[in-house]
């Protein structure tokens, strides 16, 4: 039992990164560069 | 009446960073000069809305002031063409919303060719752009003999001068107290207003800058005879061409022989891990999640750190050296065979390292259908996440043994397989301009840097840079790749009186079957199609899936090498390699054409073409190797 919520929880983060890494943090950065929210000091993939 | 609004430093506050912007030819040593001044502290991302790098680092004058260092992309004029000298010339000229005007520019020139660097200075001098000059390479003119008059130099261009080598480190804490003096005497000062020049105007400042060329610079009484000597050589025709082949093979022979030891000891220790945690945990899910999915994944990829850290060590002295341009040079005419412009040449070179700064890299091409041929070819050179998946099947399939008692079979396979990136890079770009774009190509003209000895430390540092861009790879987007992949490999159970193995009735097992049939006739069994997919994040994680799927598998052998040895033919493993020449698995490289091209169209026609060509690939190597009885 412990052992399944123990994987769950790393499944679930797992899933939830790669999303994040290869959808949403792109288009994110995408959207904060048009509105011109991008400093000097950003770091984007843009 | 509007004055500059010149900040007093109050009392007891710490002064303003004085910012400084590195400027110059390309290579002329900037990026060098910029590491020798800041050191590792350096933060690279890019300027908002475009893909050039930024590049800033810090240091800290003698005064304790901060002073931010800026290295520009490098720019033979203020009249921009790219869209990197664009950005160069709007931060020079203060002209940047985003990036405040710097308050000294540092403009880096080569010592040895100060010819096309004079027209830059007399743009900024026009400007009247508070700047130094920074003689760099100065150890290479004096050696060569080029005799620098650098007062009548700093009077014509009305810029302080400093000599430097920026590789030994030379110089620079008088360049940063020269720094600190021009940002003092010019404070408030600002650049008038600057606007393209016209085709008269040019002329005349190129008559200008070869005038002072010419009362400043006196040629060697006796000229450098070591590199004439080494490019007599290395830039000809024939031996150019055979040494060039000799330094390639060497090192992708050097590749395998060098890294097997440590491969080896770095497999040992996954296995050491692996068996560490099964005294651990008991059996279940999280032991199998552990050992299985992340050991096996992500360890089955890091083992080839040994591998790129070799191959990079090459590159990167070889372009220190100076023979990378070399390189160019002597590739130029082959590439101009093949419909390639001579710029392209660098473009493609990165790709060796990843496609994405390749593409990336092709706005130095002006010419439009140039550098759209340049994008459509750059996946095809063998980018270092192919190196997993080559060496993995090499070192499973192709015996450890000498050929003509020297070479090793095994790297020859992977040199091999490198020629077969570039050849089809070349056959496709030719194909292109004969079908698309027939025009006459552009000449290519590009200067040959002074050879050097490269910098142990700037080597150790680039080096160290790429070990650690791959092992955060393999921490981030792998990790959690494989944690994915080893849930679809266990998920769910086999039912109950199940007869194939559990894997088979997961939802990879779904997935494998359902793309087997397309994939069958090039020789891919459902493992290898299953491993494909996660493949589209980045190539080298088809290894580690792989080594997920052949570890739940309950494969007795624990190497995967040798798993796949086990259960893979040598037709199968051959039609792989074939695949992965031309495989388009990489979803990144698609969207950075699109953001290029903006367009999708370019990312959907290269996705298709170099999906046709693997198959085909695979299929006709497939096929042979049946026919010869490998199947």
């Amino acid at each position: 039992m412990v052992q399944g919520l123990i994987v769950a929880v790393i499944v679930a983060c797992a899933a939830a990164w790669t999303i994040w890494h290869m959808f949403l943090r792109g288009w994110l950065r995408k959207r904060a560069a048009a509105k011109g929210d991008c400093g000097p000091d950003c770091a984007c993939g843009d | 009446m509007t004055a500059a609004k010149v900040v007093e430093p109050v009392a007891g506050a710490a002064p303003r960073t004085l910012r400084v912007a590195l400027v110059g030819n390309p290579n002329s040593g900037k990026t060098a000069m910029f590491n020798a001044l800041t050191g590792s502290r350096q933060k690279v991302a890019n300027y908002a809305g475009v893909t050039v790098e930024r590049k800033e680092g810090h240091l800290m004058g003698p005064d304790g002031r901060r002073i931010s260092i800026l290295d520009l992309p490098g720019t033979y004029s203020l009249r921009a063409r790219s869209p990197d000298e664009v950005i160069t010339r709007d931060v020079v000229l203060g002209r940047l919303i985003s990036e405040p005007a710097p308050d000294v520019v540092v403009l880096v020139a080569d010592a040895t060719n100060l010819r096309l660097v004079l027209r830059l200075g007399l743009e900024m001098k026009a400007v009247g752009i508070p700047a130094v000059v920074a003689l760099n390479m100065i150890d290479i003119a004096e050696r060569q003999g080029l005799d620098i008059d650098v007062d009548r130099l700093s009077r014509e261009l009305a810029m302080p001068i400093i000599g430097t080598v920026a590789t030994r480190r030379r110089g620079m804490q008088d360049l940063v107290l020269l720094i600190e003096e021009r940002a003092a005497a010019s404070a408030g000062a600002a650049p008038s207003a600057w606007r393209e020049p016209s085709a008269i105007e040019l002329r005349a400042l190129h008559r200008e800058a070869e005038r002072i060329h010419k009362a400043c610079v006196k040629p060697p009484k006796r000229p450098d005879t070591f590199t004439g000597r080494l490019d007599d050589v290395l830039l000809h025709p024939v031996a150019g061409i055979l040494v060039l082949l000799g330094v390639l093979f060497l090192m992708f022979q050097a590749v395998f022989a060098w890294a097997a030891p440590l491969m080896d000891l770095s497999n040992s220790g996954f296995e050491a891990l692996s068996a560490w945690v099964g005294t651990l945990l008991p059996e279940g899910i999280l032991k199998s999640l552990i050992s299985d999915g992340i050991i096996a994944g992500v360890g089955s990829v890091v083992v080839f750190l040994p591998q790129i850290v070799i191959l990079f060590l090459f590159i990167i002295l070889l372009e220190d050296f100076g023979y990378m341009a070399r390189a160019a040079f002597l590739l130029d005419k082959i590439m101009g065979g093949a419909g390639l412009h001579g710029r392209a040449f660098i473009p493609l070179l990165s790709s060796f390292a990843c496609a994405i700064p390749g593409i990336m890299a092709t706005r130095v091409i002006d010419n439009k259908h140039d550098r759209l041929t340049t994008i459509l070819v750059a996946p095809l050179m063998t980018c270092s996440a192919r190196i997993p998946v080559y060496t993995l099947i090499i070192s499973a399939f192709i015996p450890r043994q000498q050929v003509m008692g020297f070479l090793n079979l095994q790297g020859l396979v992977f040199f091999g397989l490198y020629a077969a990136g570039l050849v089809s890079a070349l056959t496709v770009a030719f194909v292109v301009r004969k079908i698309f774009w027939r025009s006459d190509a552009e000449p290519f003209l590009m200067e040959l840097p002074a050879y050097k000895t490269p910098d142990p430390l700037n080597v150790l540092r680039n080096v160290l840079q790429r070990a650690q861009i791959f092992l955060q790879r393999a921490g981030t987007t792998i990790l959690s790749m494989m944690i994915l992949i080893w849930f679809l490999c266990a998920f769910p159970g086999a039912p109950s009186g199940a007869t194939r193995p559990a894997i088979d009735y997961s939802f990879a097992g779904m997935i494998g079957h359902a793309i087997e049939p397309v994939l069958g006739p090039v020789g891919f069994n459902w493992q290898m199609s299953v491993a494909l997919i996660p493949g589209m994040a980045a190539r080298e994680v088809a290894v580690g899936a792989l080594g997920t799927v052949y570890s739940i598998s309950g494969d007795n052998t624990s190497l995967l090498g040798a798993s796949l040895a086990h259960q893979w033919s040598l037709a199968s493993a051959l039609a792989f390699l074939a695949w992965y020449v031309f495989a388009p698995q990489c979803a990144s490289t698609l969207a950075v054409v699109k953001r290029e091209t903006n367009s999708w169209r370019w990312p959907i026609i290269m996705f298709l073409y170099m999906t046709a060509l693997a198959y085909v690939a695979a299929f006709i190597v497939y096929r042979i190797a049946v026919a010869f009885g490998a199947g």
